[in-house]
């Protein structure tokens, strides 16, 4: 009550102290919700489908940039025979959204895949499968028409991964995604290859058979995926230092008002010393102060996340199912954490001046 | 009244400014337990200065003082000093404006860990001794400064300490009200056995205590 209290006098102040904080931590949530989350999606996809190695070019940053020519595909079918699936991966640009995830699977694949609705191709050339979450945003069932390509498709297969990320996808067979997604003029190419192999055993000859025979490709474990993924891996520590310089900035604005609290209310602070408060005592008061404003402050950042998180979800600029819709509860935890820590951070540079201050000479403060 | 010496001081100074100012200078009195003494003088005669002195808000250029036979100047813990030895009243009443009375008496306590629920139901009784029980919950604002200053003598008593220091306490009250926090400040020195000192320009006030010391230039011009 008292750190309310005291939080009231300078209204202003504490309104413009809070949105400070909430910027900070509603720009550290919203990053990070969107770089785990599109981190597990992938990891989960991978797992879901018992993909122990995927393949890609060493030099690409993200298997949708990873190109594998059919020559190369073939040295490494022949290795591996029918444990290995080829894949097409890539983005489009269509009308009815920016950025369209594009999956291409060979047929023998097709009945791994879990369906909610329909069957798989029949006339590959002239149809096309939904993940449900793109169905359900695009209001798509069995039997209607989508333009794909520049041309018109026919949706026969709804299917749910799990994964909202291949669930926000368009299937199709695999020449028909290499012709989506190839430029004009090149040859159609490959994007990654997954080896299902069945034991630990076979998973490490594996292993070092493509690093070995094949240096042009990189492999992970499938759970590890994203993590190996270089374009995430820049991402990832973007984001960490966005969150350091957001939280860095934030402790900045929290010192600063405690600083005028201290400045302002030295008189009381010398008559608390005077009636026996040790400095420890002051900073007691100040630190609750500092508490409630930051987790007041991670509060609203949180429910700035949030709706930040709809509102980019909900726009097709970024692409369908790639941005978490699910509010991290997690995050929200360790940006109470964060909170705490920026409330007792934040008092180091007041905890100086309390130190320094004289009763007496306080008490003649005006 | 005690015949045991509650406060020894002996030649007492306090200089300023590269000795160039001399606040107090050669200062020597006792007094005792349960005893009122009333430090008069005009503005700047060093009585300010004294009770700081022996509140331990400063320290001394020279000399001694003794409370209860401990020697100030090796007590190195003057919070701990403070809330234990002394209850300070101040001529502005020094209450802290946003804690309600009851929780400006309690912040006394807080130093000497008594847990809060404690804390506050002492305050409580200590409003409810000088009377204003009623505005436990009010804050300083809200209160006239008769209330106020009662409070702070209550805030004063909180920890029962020996010696109890009042800088100017009725400065800025009228009659009715000034009396009312002297008869306050007496009935602690008379029950609770505590010493009280008062800086006072104001004769019945003055007049009210056991003893008078007048101040001049730092020196003790008169005891009466």
């Amino acid at each position: 009550m008292i750190a309310l209290r005291n939080l009231r006098r300078a209204p202003a102040r504490t309104v413009l102290t809070l949105a400070g904080i909430a910027v900070g931590i509603a720009l550290f949530v919203t990053v990070r919700a969107i770089t785990t989350d599109i981190q597990r999606q992938i990891a989960d996809a991978a797992g879901a489908y018992g993909l122990e190695l995927v393949v890609y070019e060493r030099r690409a940053t993200s298997p949708f940039s990873s190109r594998i020519a059919p020559a190369q595909m073939d040295s490494l079918q022949a290795a591996f025979g029918e444990a290995l699936t080829p894949l097409v991966m890539g983005t489009r640009n269509e009308p009815w959204n920016a950025y369209v995830l594009v999956l291409g699977v060979p047929r023998p694949f097709l009945p791994t895949l879990p369906l909610s609705a329909g069957a798989t191709f029949t006339a590959p050339d002239d149809e096309l499968m939904l993940g449900e979450v793109l169905a359900g945003r695009l209001a798509r069932r069995i039997g209607d028409t989508l333009t794909f390509d520049g041309r018109p498709r026919r949706v026969v297969g709804i299917f749910r991964t799990g994964s909202r990320m291949l669930d926000g996808a368009v299937l199709l067979d695999l020449p028909a995604a290499q012709a989506a997604i190839t430029r004009e003029g090149a040859d159609p190419q490959f994007s990654v290859a997954i080896l299902r192999l069945g034991d630990s055993a076979r998973v490490r000859a594996a292993t070092a058979r493509i690093t070995e025979e094949f240096p042009r490709f990189r492999v992970v474990p499938g759970t590890e995926f994203a993590g190996a993924m270089r374009l995430l891996r820049v991402v990832d520590a973007f984001v960490r230092t966005l969150a350091v310089i957001a939280i860095g900035a934030t402790i900045l604005v929290v010192v600063n008002t405690l600083l005028m609290a201290v400045g302002e209310r030295t008189r009381e602070l010398g008559i608390l010393m005077a009636i026996g408060w040790r400095p420890w005592h002051v900073l007691r008061m100040l630190f609750a102060e500092s508490l409630v404003l930051c987790m007041s402050g991670a509060v609203l950042g949180n429910l700035a996340a949030l709706t930040l998180l709809r509102a980019v979800n909900a726009s097709d600029a970024i692409g369908v199912g790639w941005i978490p819709v699910r509010y991290p509860w997690s995050l929200a935890l360790t940006s109470g954490g964060i909170a705490v820590l920026v409330a007792a951070l934040a008092l180091a540079w007041p905890a100086v001046m309390v130190w320094r201050v004289q009763p007496l000479t306080a008490l003649r403060h005006e | 009244m005690s015949d045991v010496a509650r406060l020894r001081i002996t030649d007492l100074a306090r200089f300023f400014e590269a000795n160039a100012v001399r606040a107090l200078d050669g200062v020597s009195f006792t007094a005792k337990a349960g005893e009122i003494i009333a430090l008069t003088g005009p503005s700047g005669c060093g009585k300010t200065t004294l009770l700081s002195l022996i509140g331990l808000l400063d320290r001394p250029t020279a000399g001694r003082i003794e409370v209860d036979g401990v020697d100030l100047a090796t007590v190195r813990d003057g919070a701990a000093f403070r809330a234990r030895q002394v209850g300070f009243v101040f001529q502005y009443h020094h209450m802290v404006p946003t804690m309600t009375l009851r929780e400006n008496v309690a912040a006394a306590m807080l130093p000497l860990g008594v847990p809060r629920r404690a804390r506050l139901a002492r305050a409580e009784a200590l409003l409810h001794e000088v009377d204003l029980a009623h505005r436990a919950t009010a804050l300083p604002a809200t209160v006239s400064g008769g209330e106020r200053q009662r409070a702070a003598v209550a805030r004063a008593l909180a920890n029962a300490p020996p010696v109890l220091i009042a800088d100017e306490p009725t400065g800025n009250l009228d009659s009715v009200h000034g009396a009312r926090v002297v008869a306050l400040l007496t009935a602690a020195a008379r029950t609770r056995n505590a010493l009280v000192l008062i800086a006072t320009h104001n004769s019945e006030v003055a007049a009210a205590a056991d003893r008078r010391i007048a101040l001049r230039d730092g020196r003790v011009v008169g005891v009466s």
